[in-house]
């Protein structure tokens, strides 16, 4: 089990060299256009082929990696940290505050996520931020909903009534005592969420309300590249495989952390 | 349920959905841009100020926020969803001409799901830890790593362009058309939805009454139709009514690689021309199928599970 997860550590800190050190890495810039060779197949020079402005298309994917990667921690972060702190409250407080986030993150929850997430990144205007933005607006309730279960769960606990009863403040007792327990959790959550977080950013990019031109985002390039479905596959195919090789990784990752550190989930 | 149980319940959903409502009329707001300057636009004409400050007063928007939400919100009821500023039609004219669309690409790939999903689930599970049972799971995570779009679209390059069985336009009409989106829409659900079915299926054979069964000698395939399916059935259930959402979700991109006339092509072409009332009018909608489709599912769920029907009496 430890031996799967040093793996698939390993090939995670990979992509994230990837994405790092690009510009050593890529053999051509990411925006270096020659419109000679528009649209040219995978050869010697374009390993992977041309895009229709003459762009390495190896060295979009290597660069794509910084966006993918940067807009998915974004999103992975804030939600666990808003959707934390949310639960925290809610959960060890009670009450009317309870109350009110409780409502607000049914709400949110009554959407299906990604037609919201549209609509949001749709409002805003397209751009990386708003992408991150749309998918953290509806991705929080889960985390709220999760961290308050668990905090009402400690919160029963012999040590938590102990450390009230010896006087600790609550902001003491929720970050000092509850938020180490709970953060285990969290952690294998976010940590399995990166990879489906990429997919509904690539997703919106697709579309176009997510990074914009000439960015080299993944799921925009598959955007560009859609009109030249015929001519040049390639264009569509190999970002594409990006996608799917990253998100595996870290799915992977994801489940082999939760393994380890859960073995009641594994099998 | 009893009846008290089911009102609690009912009411819950009203509420929520007055929230719901309010986002939906929020998202306006989050924009950048003027929505009166919007509709000019999208009409063609010049914004000069006075035909600026005379839109805003037609569409009320010099009014306070929450005097707009109430007007708009006491329109919806009545089943006004406003006039779109690009078609200029009735939105929800507009969107229950492109509603059986989607709903038809939404039943056929929930179709095709469970043709794919239900089988293979009880197939892993029953083999767990075996070959087969690795072989499908190994086939599952490969389905949730692969961006739905990207299959939509080498599905459409292979059968449309190489094979030319299919157009890559479609008319929304017809099985050949509807057989590529669905499949496209289907290939990441029945991933999620096979290990749920395995996951459901395994809980049910661990089970006492299982290895009590074995015990009687009754044989396997027996035990698994007769007693484990029904009971897994259940769980099932829930999960299906809340895959919807991400089912509903998928067809805008589904919808636009192929050109399917649905309500999620509309509502991305809605965005993109900044047509407020359409954008608002679908996320309501899309909203209230999916909260009604879960509220039957709880329903349901009490009504098909004999032990919760006896603690609620």
């Amino acid at each position: 089990m430890r031996a799967r997860f040093a793996v698939f550590a390993a090939m995670c800190v990979m992509v994230i060299s990837v994405a790092l050190l690009s510009p050593a890495i890529a053999p051509k810039g990411a925006f270096d256009a020659t419109m000679r060779d528009s649209l040219k197949a995978p050869c010697a020079e374009y390993p992977l082929g041309a895009d229709k402005m003459g762009r390495d298309l190896l060295s979009r994917i290597i660069y794509g990696t910084r966006a993918s990667l940067s807009m998915s921690f974004a999103v992975v972060i804030s939600v666990s940290i808003i959707g934390t702190f949310l639960g925290l409250i809610s959960g060890y407080f009670g009450g009317f505050i309870d109350g009110v986030i409780m409502r607000f993150s049914d709400m949110m929850i009554a959407f299906p996520g990604m037609v919201l997430a549209i609509a949001i990144a749709g409002m805003l205007g397209s751009s990386a931020t708003n992408a991150v933005i749309a998918v953290t607006a509806v991705t929080w309730p889960k985390y709220t909903r999760l961290s308050r279960s668990l905090v009402l769960k400690a919160k029963t606990s012999l040590y938590i009534q102990g450390a009230r009863l010896s006087g600790a403040t609550s902001g003491r007792v929720v970050f000092g005592y509850i938020l180490p327990v709970i953060f285990p959790t969290i952690l294998i959550t976010a940590v399995t969420d990166i990879g489906s977080m990429m997919l509904e950013l690539a997703a919106l990019s697709f579309l176009g309300l997510g990074a914009r031109a000439p960015s080299p985002e993944w799921g925009l390039m598959m955007n560009e590249a859609r009109p030249y479905l015929a001519r040049a596959p390639w264009l569509m195919v190999y970002p594409g495989v990006a996608v799917i090789m990253v998100v595996a990784v870290f799915n992977l990752f994801g489940d082999s952390l939760r393994d380890m550190l859960d073995p009641r989930h594994s099998g | 349920m009893s009846k008290k149980d089911f009102l609690g319940r009912l009411l819950q959903m009203v509420l929520v959905l007055l929230g719901v409502s309010f986002i939906a009329f929020s998202l306006m707001h989050l924009s950048p841009g003027d929505p009166a300057e919007a509709m000019l636009k999208s009409g063609g004409q010049v914004a000069s100020p006075e035909l600026l400050a005379a839109t805003r007063a037609e569409l009320g928007l010099d009014r306070p926020f929450l005097a707009q939400y109430g007007a708009w919100l006491f329109d919806v009821f009545r089943g006004d969803l406003g006039i779109s500023y690009s078609s200029k039609q009735p939105v929800a004219t507009r969107m229950m001409d492109f509603f059986p669309a989607t709903l038809k690409l939404t039943l056929a790939s929930l179709v095709m799901m469970l043709c794919v999903a239900v089988p293979a689930g009880v197939v892993a599970a029953v083999y767990h830890d075996r070959w087969p049972d690795y072989l499908i799971r190994s086939l599952t995570f490969l389905g949730v790593s692969v961006p739905n779009f990207w299959v939509g679209l080498m599905l459409l390059s292979f059968f449309a362009l190489k094979l030319m069985m299919v157009s890559v336009v479609s008319t929304g009409q017809g099985l050949r058309d509807l057989f590529l989106p669905a499949l496209t829409l289907a290939f990441a659900m029945s991933a999620k939805y096979t290990r749920q079915v395995r996951t459901a299926v395994l809980e049910e054979l661990n089970q006492d009454y299982v290895l009590g069964a074995e015990v009687r000698g009754e044989s396997r395939l027996v035990i698994l139709c007769r007693e484990v399916l029904p009971n897994a059935v259940l769980p099932l259930i829930t999960l299906l009514g809340l895959s919807l959402g991400s089912l509903l979700g998928g067809t805008a991109v589904v919808e636009i690689i192929f050109s399917w006339p649905g309500l999620g092509n509309l509502a991305v072409q809605a965005i993109s021309a900044r047509d407020y009332p359409m954008v608002q009018g679908y996320v309501l909608w899309i909203s209230l199928v999916y909260m009604v489709i879960n509220f039957a599912v709880d329903v349901s769920y009490n009504y098909l599970d004999p032990r919760l029907r006896g603690v609620s009496r």
